[in-house]
């Protein structure tokens, strides 16, 4: 256990010292300020804008922070052969994919948890208003979307090179964002008689993960009560806590038995 | 008591796109003594990383098996008491020396009072200590090469394995690593080395193995193996007139000429004798006579050069 | 050395200046396709552009929102071109799409729709389409109120737009979703008539064993009952329900006579039932049109609301269900004590009462000018005298099936004397309506009925500033003046033409004296 704190806490400084994190805090910054500026634009719907463009950004930069830094965290390790002296010092190799992972979790966290606050805190600014608990849920659930791409980051980072994981996982992503749309579909195309289509569509959405679940934006602006979510708050990050455990079970298979060249 | 014991280790690799089979190494025996400086050559693509990952458990072997410290490859390797420095080490970049220290101690599983004590003395003992909160982005090779050999001691283990230790070092350094690794010797640690300078080779070992394409050549000591190669008598003469050289050529094996004093190579002792005593005999003098070895090099470039 | 620097620095200058025009030039060329347009396409599924949008919808719609108000504000006199319309359409569609739930686009969408782009009902579409997706929503009620106002004032469809503003408080009428029994029915009508939204079709039943019962799927929360009948009189009758469907019936004592009846606080009812009916028609028949049953208001919706969908029975012509709504509003205003809002009441319902008379007098004037070449006097006591209005009422009762019901049940209902139907409301205070002869621009005459009322009150609106100026002069020189003429001389006095007219047509005159004020012998 130790040993992958070690190796976690080891991943979280490289990726803090790199600068494409505060790169990206920065444009994240820049976004926040963009819908301040948009926000005075909009005849009133300053609340919305400010909330809706804000969670954007914090989820779009999140996954970029996370897509950027992750794919080069087990990639760089492999080529580098800095993994040598680690495995020499006899960590296994599920204990080095978990450890990776938790790292780089913890950076992808810790940059949408400051995001978060100066969201909150620029609500406080503009609009007098407290952070409301639907907000917090929104943060909260983003995290879980957060694991499930940064699982997926390691997973592919582990047997390709870094441009070809970032295409996968944007991909995985894009396809995961679509995949209720998707279900939706191919039930139609069932109507339609587009049976195998249907199914492939189908196929994708147990597949790939379902990441629309953790996007609560219009609850958030429409202040619905997140109560309404009901036992939802419980399920949604319980599949995101399984699908995340599947996929790292799926990169430790990969890595054990291989030899590091 | 052998502390590392290798048997019929074997690995192959499927290479390229057609996956032609390659064998790195085949049928490799080798026993380790405990205490001892056991020296791993050959030259470059023989087998010898490759050898110490399979040890390491980084890469797996197509067969046969070895054991480190009694444990077999399949089983829970004592890792405290193995320490490893690779060959053209990157480590990350980022952290400072102290810092680098400290993550493998961790990962040694030694409590944050301990592993700051032996990181800071470690430092020491490898000449970093000016060095221990500058990032290792910006140590010169010679350093990393040190901080390498001080992870490898973090744990203070029985048994190291140095891939390279001397690569990048200067003159000095090199003279450093090897006082430090005979004093490691003394505190009675083992350690397996490879290495391409040969002449730090042939000053610390107590045994060696030569490793060529895979296949293990020759294995002893260093006095085993220099003996039973070629051995040459050299003669130093003055005053010696043009007739006499030719005459030499008959038992004479090279033939020298510096500032006067003529330096004549015989295959062995016969033959020195009779050189000596016909250059007597014509009223030369005999500076020097004495035997001589061949270098491990010659012997190595003879035996490997010859298997191309 | 320093040549070359020279030349290279020069250069640069040189490739800047070409870039710089080419720019221009571009920029120039380019405007023809300037971007306004291009960022209006999107696509015209608003599915895809939901599923498109990643999960960012909320983001996505607040952009469209900010590029429509850029759009409107920039276009707005062109926005019905067909060039511009379709866009502006799609922008709005693929707004909602992405946020369904975002009021405020829906009443943007439906005022461009309406007042920029001139298409009522893509207006009214729309503005329902966002109501019906956000019932759950108390706010939203804004949205059906706009439709409905949309579909008064420019569609002049009264009918519906009471029917709007109702749904705007109340939602949607639930005695739909009933099943609906009645017992005692006469030959010929159904229970299916009592629910079926027509107030002019009608379920006769025998009084003594008439009950009417209506059951729900599901139990619902009811704030508001409403019975309609077209008996001759009132009757009267028990009201009771269930709770659920294994709940004990229990009696709303509140609920007794036909009108609207709200239930504060709402109740929780999976039945009811209408059982026992009482009335005063010798033949022992009840005939009931109407039974509405509405959820508890929506307290967002303002009270005005309420009253614009009882002008709507005004304005459609329906004169009773108007009248008898005021009547309800100032009884229950009177019995609550609020006098203010009775006042406003008694108001409306004499406005309402002589506007329906009015309209009525002026066909039997134009009937008896037609006639006699010459118009009736002042007190038009002649139209009764030679049977104009009775001809008036004939031939109107014949046109309207529904006219004895909805109009002559209302005016007979205080008195049967239709010459005082015709000219006095307040028989309290009983003020007629009068024929007033002007000439217009041209010197022709013209003429219009008033309510005596209204001329009573301008009257006393000028009484009231002579005597002021009476006053004013008084304290400014020591003395009334001798005559009003007088007062004309006076600076501070704004004399305008008629200010010294009584518009009852008598005289104001000035007791010099006291310094009273009066008006005498009044023509009207």
């Amino acid at each position: 256990m130790n040993k992958i704190f070690a190796i976690a806490l080891n991943t979280y400084k490289e990726a803090v010292r790199n600068k494409v994190f505060y790169l990206i805090l920065l444009f994240a910054l820049i976004l926040l300020g963009v819908s301040l500026i948009l926000a005075s634009l909009a005849l009133g719907q300053d609340d919305r804008i400010i909330k809706h463009i804000g969670l954007m950004a914090i989820n779009i930069f999140g996954l970029m922070l996370s897509m950027f830094v992750g794919v080069n965290v087990v990639y760089e390790e492999l080529d580098k052969r800095t993994i040598y002296t680690i495995i020499a010092s006899g960590v296994t190799r599920t204990q080095f994919i978990l450890g990776k992972f938790l790292g780089l979790f913890i950076t992808v966290t810790t940059n949408i948890v400051i995001m978060g606050g100066l969201l909150c805190l620029l609500l406080w600014i503009w609009k007098d208003a407290n952070p409301s608990p639907s907000l917090i849920m929104a943060i909260f659930l983003m995290l879980f979307e957060m694991m499930i791409v940064t699982a997926l980051v390691v997973l592919f980072s582990s047997f390709s090179t870094p441009v070809l994981s970032a295409v996968l996982t944007f991909m995985c992503w894009i396809i995961g964002r679509m995949s209720e749309d998707l279900w939706e579909w191919s039930i139609r195309l069932i109507d339609q008689g587009a049976k195998g289509v249907a199914y492939l569509l189908r196929g994708l959405y147990f597949f790939l993960p379902n990441l629309a679940i953790y996007n609560v934006q219009n609850q958030v602006v429409h202040h619905e009560d997140i109560g309404s979510l009901g036992y939802a708050i419980f399920i949604y990050p319980l599949a995101g806590i399984v699908y995340t455990a599947l996929l790292l079970w799926i990169a430790t298979v990969s890595f054990s038995g291989r030899d590091f060249k | 008591m052998s502390i590392l014991r290798i048997q019929n280790l074997t690995k192959e690799y499927a290479t390229g796109f057609w996956g032609r089979r390659h064998r790195a190494l085949s049928g490799l025996n080798l026993e380790v003594e405990e205490g001892e400086i056991f020296g791993f050559l050959g030259p470059n693509g023989a087998g010898k990383t490759t050898t110490i990952k399979i040890l390491l458990r980084i890469i797996f072997p197509t067969s046969g098996t070895a054991w480190l410290l009694d444990k077999e490859l399949g089983e829970a390797p004592e890792v405290h008491k193995i320490g490893y420095m690779p060959e053209n080490p990157y480590f990350y970049r980022f952290l400072n020396g102290m810092e680098f220290l400290l993550f493998y101690a961790r990962l040694a599983g030694m409590s944050r009072e301990d592993a700051r004590k032996k990181a800071a003395r470690l430092l020491d003992i490898v000449g970093l200590k000016q060095s221990a909160k500058v990032r290792i982005s910006d140590y010169s090779k010679g350093m990393v090469t040190r901080v390498g050999l001080a992870q490898a001691l973090i744990t203070e283990p029985s048994l190291l394995l140095l891939d390279e230790p001397m690569s990048g070092l200067d003159p000095i350094g090199r003279m450093e690593m090897r006082d430090l690794i005979m004093e490691l010797k003394e505190q009675k640690k083992t350690i397996f080395f490879c290495s391409h300078i040969l002449a730090d080779v042939e000053m610390l070992c107590d045994r060696i193995a030569i490793l060529n394409r895979g296949v293990l050549v020759k294995q002893g000591t260093v006095q085993e193996i220099l003996a039973a190669g070629k051995s040459s008598y050299k003669i130093s003469l003055d005053g010696v007139t043009a007739q006499t050289v030719e005459r030499f050529s008959q038992f004479v094996a090279k033939y020298d000429e510096f500032g006067g004093i003529v330096h004549l190579t015989t295959e062995n002792q016969e033959q020195a004798q009779k050189a000596a005593e016909f250059a007597l005999s014509q009223g030369a003098r005999v500076l020097e006579m004495r035997p001589e070895h061949g270098t491990l090099e010659d012997y190595f470039v003879r035996e490997v050069g010859n298997r191309e | 050395m320093k040549n070359k620097k020279a030349i290279s620095l020069f250069l640069v200058v040189v490739l800047c200046a070409v870039f710089g025009g080419l720019q221009t030039l571009i920029l120039g060329k380019r405007a023809h396709y300037r971007v306004e347009e291009k960022i209006l396409m999107l696509s015209n599924r608003p599915k895809i552009t939901r599923m498109l949008s990643l999960g960012f919808e909320g983001a996505l719609c607040d952009l469209l929102w900010v590029r429509a108000i850029q759009y409107f504000g920039g276009n707005f006199s062109t926005l019905d071109k067909p060039e511009k319309k379709p866009g502006m359409v799609n922008l709005f569609r693929n707004m909602v799409g992405l946020d369904p739930q975002f009021l405020d686009a829906y009443k943007f969408g439906g005022f461009v729709f309406n007042e920029a782009m001139r298409d009522k009902n893509l207006a009214m579409e729309f503005l329902l389409e966002g109501a019906d997706k956000n019932i759950s929503n108390p706010l939203a009620w804004r949205l059906r109120f706009d439709a409905g106002f949309i579909a008064f004032y420019q569609l002049k469809d009264f009918a519906v737009a009471k029917q709007l503003f109702m749904q705007t408080i109340y939602g949607d009428d639930l005695a739909h979703e009933a099943q609906v029994k009645a017992e005692g029915l006469q030959e010929g009508f159904f229970a299916d008539s009592i629910v079926d939204g027509d107030p002019y079709s009608e379920a006769k039943m025998d009084a003594p064993s008439a009950s009417i019962s209506l059951a729900f799927k599901r139990p619902k929360a009811i704030g508001r009952v409403n019975l309609q009948t077209r008996s001759a009189d009132e009757p009267s009758f028990q009201l009771s329900y269930s709770a659920n469907n294994s709940a004990a019936p229990q009696v709303i004592p509140s609920v007794t006579t036909p009108g609207f009846s709200d239930l504060a606080p709402p109740i929780t009812l999976q039945s009811m039932l209408f059982n026992p009916f009482k009335t005063a028609d010798p033949n022992g028949i009840v005939s009931v049109s109407e039974i509405e049953v509405y959820g508890p208001p929506n307290k967002e919706v303002p009270t005005y609301v309420e009253r614009m969908a009882i002008e709507m029975d005004r304005n459609a012509g329906r004169f009773r269900a108007s009248f008898e709504q005021y009547y309800r509003y100032w009884d229950e205003a009177r019995k609550k004590g609020d006098m203010v809002s009775a006042d406003l009441a008694w108001q409306k319902l004499t406005a309402i009462y002589s506007a329906k008379c009015i309209e009525l007098l002026e066909e039997a004037v134009k009937l008896y000018k037609e006639k006699e070449s010459v118009l009736p006097s002042t007190h038009m006591h002649e139209l009764f005298d030679k049977g104009y209005i009775q001809e008036v009422l004939r031939k109107k009762n014949a046109e309207d099936p529904n006219f004895d019901a909805d109009v002559m049940s209302v005016l007979t209902a205080r008195t049967k004397n239709i010459g005082e139907i015709l000219t006095t409301f307040d028989l309290q205070n009983p003020q007629p309506h009068i024929l007033i002869v002007t000439k217009n621009a041209e010197g022709n005459e013209d003429w219009r009925i008033i309510p005596r009322t209204d001329l009573m009150n301008d009257q006393y609106i000028k009484l009231e500033t002579l005597q002021k100026a009476v006053n004013k002069y008084k304290d400014e020189h020591g003395t009334y003046p001798k005559q009003l003429s007088d007062l004309s001389r006076e600076s501070w006095f704004s004399s305008s033409a008629d200010a010294f007219e009584d518009p009852l047509g008598g005289e104001f005159f000035l007791d010099p004296l006291t310094g009273k004020v009066g008006a005498r012998n009044p023509k009207y």
